[in-house]
C-alpha cells in the first residue's frame, strides 16, 4: 500500500479528550477502505448509515465482495432460492448504482448461483469493465458454461 | 528478497515522535517498506525520525517485527529439513500469537497501530489490525457501531428515515 504521510491525519496522544473522540472516521479513506475490504459488502452497506462520512466510504469503496450465502444467512435464512436470488440481485444493483462510477474497482468478488437465462452477471461484468476492475474473483454455480464479455477480456 | 545493503549485525536507530530511541536489527527492519527503501538508498545513518509513531506504538510494532523475523528464520531451516508438518504447526502458532497480540490491545492502541503500520508500510501488520477492526464492525447495527467507535450521527431524522427506506431492499 502506498504511503501518503502528507494525507495522514495522525491522532495526537496528548488529546485529553481521547477516549471520546471519533478517530476511526478521521482515518485516511484508503485505510478505511482497506478495513472494509475484509468484510462482505453487505456489512459495509449496513455500516453506511452510521454517519455521512461512512456513507461516503461506501460510495467510493473500491473493494466489493458479494456472496449470496452470506446474504442469505445474514438475513435470517427465511427465503426460497428464487426470492433470495431476486433480492441478492437487487442488492448488488443497488450498491453499484449508489457508487461513484468514476472510482475504479480494485477487486470484485462474487459468489452466485446462476440459473438458466439469467444474464445479470453479464451486466455486472460490463459495469466492472467500465470501472477498470483490477481483480475478479468469481465463484459461480451454473448449469451452462459461461463466457466472460469481450470487453472485460480486452482490459 | 534481495536487500544487498542489509547486514545481519547492523542496527538502525529509530526515533519515535516523543523522542525515544529504539534499536532494531536491519534484518528485522526490512519488514517496513519505508525502512527497506531507506536502507537501499543508504540513508540510515544516525537516528531515523518517525514523526508519526509514538513510543508505545513503536514498541508494539517492533515486537511484532521481531516475532515475525524469528519465525521466518526458523521456518527456513525447517523447510530445508523438509519438516512440513512442523512448518504447519509454526504457522498455526504464529496465527495464535498474532491474534493474542492484537486482542490484548485496546481500541486506541489499535488505531495507533493502524496509522503506524500504514506510515511505516508494514503490510502484514496493517492487514492484521485492519482485520481486527473489520471484525469489530461485522454484524453490528449502525447504532452499535456508533457507540463502539464514539461516532456522532450527523443525519437529520428525515435523512435517517430515508436511508432506512432506501436500504430496505436489503433488509426487509
Amino acid at each position: 500500500m502506498a504511503i501518503t504521510p502528507r494525507n495522514c491525519k495522525i491522532p495526537t496522544t496528548s488529546n485529553v479528550d481521547e477516549d471520546n473522540s471519533d478517530r476511526l472516521s478521521s482515518f485516511p479513506e484508503h485505510i478505511i477502505h482497506h478495513i472494509f475490504s475484509f468484510l462482505d459488502t453487505v456489512h459495509v452497506v449496513r455500516s453506511s448509515s452510521v454517519s455521512r462520512k461512512w456513507r461516503y466510504f461506501l460510495v467510493s469503496m473500491p473493494h466489493l465482495n458479494f456472496n449470496i450465502n452470506t446474504f442469505w444467512s445474514l438475513l435470517g435464512e427465511q427465503w426460497s432460492i428464487e426470492t433470495t436470488i431476486k433480492k441478492f440481485k437487487d442488492f448488488v444493483d443497488g450498491v453499484l448504482l449508489s457508487q461513484n462510477c468514476s472510482v475504479d474497482i480494485q477487486n470484485f468478488g462474487l459468489y452466485y448461483l446462476k440459473v438458466r437465462d439469467d444474464n445479470t452477471i453479464y451486466r455486472w461484468m460490463n459495469v466492472m469493465a467500465r470501472r477498470n476492475v483490477q481483480q475478479l474473483d468469481l465463484s459461480l454455480l451454473s448449469h451452462t458454461p459461461m463466457e466472460l464479455p469481450l470487453r472485460l477480456l480486452a482490459l | 528478497m534481495s536487500t544487498p545493503s542489509v547486514s545481519v549485525n547492523r542496527v538502525l536507530k529509530l526515533k519515535s515522535s516523543d523522542g525515544e530511541i529504539f534499536e532494531v536489527k536491519q534484518t528485522v527492519a526490512v519488514q517496513s517498506g519505508v525502512l527497506k527503501q531507506m536502507m537501499e538508498d543508504g540513508c540510515t545513518e544516525g537516528e531515523i525520525p518517525l514523526n508519526n509513531v509514538d513510543s508505545p506504538t513503536l514498541a508494539k510494532i517492533i515486537e511484532w517485527c521481531n516475532k515475525h523475523h524469528d519465525n521466518d528464520v526458523e521456518g527456513r531451516v525447517l523447510s530445508e529439513e523438509r519438516e512440513k508438518e512442523k512448518e504447519k504447526e509454526k504457522a498455526a502458532d504464529m496465527k495464535k500469537w498474532e491474534s493474542e497480540f492484537i486482542d490484548a490491545l485496546n481500541r486506541d492502541e489499535i488505531y495507533f497501530l493502524l496509522t503506524g503500520s500504514n506510515y511505516m508500510d508494514i503490510k502484514e501488520l496493517l492487514d492484521c489490525a485492519a482485520q481486527k477492526v473489520a471484525d469489530m464492525v461485522k454484524g453490528k447495527t449502525p447504532e452499535a457501531i456508533r457507540e463502539m467507535f464514539n461516532i456522532q450521527s450527523d443525519f437529520t431524522e428525515e435523512e435517517e428515515e430515508a436511508i432506512r427506506k432506501e436500504n430496505q431492499w436489503a433488509f426487509d
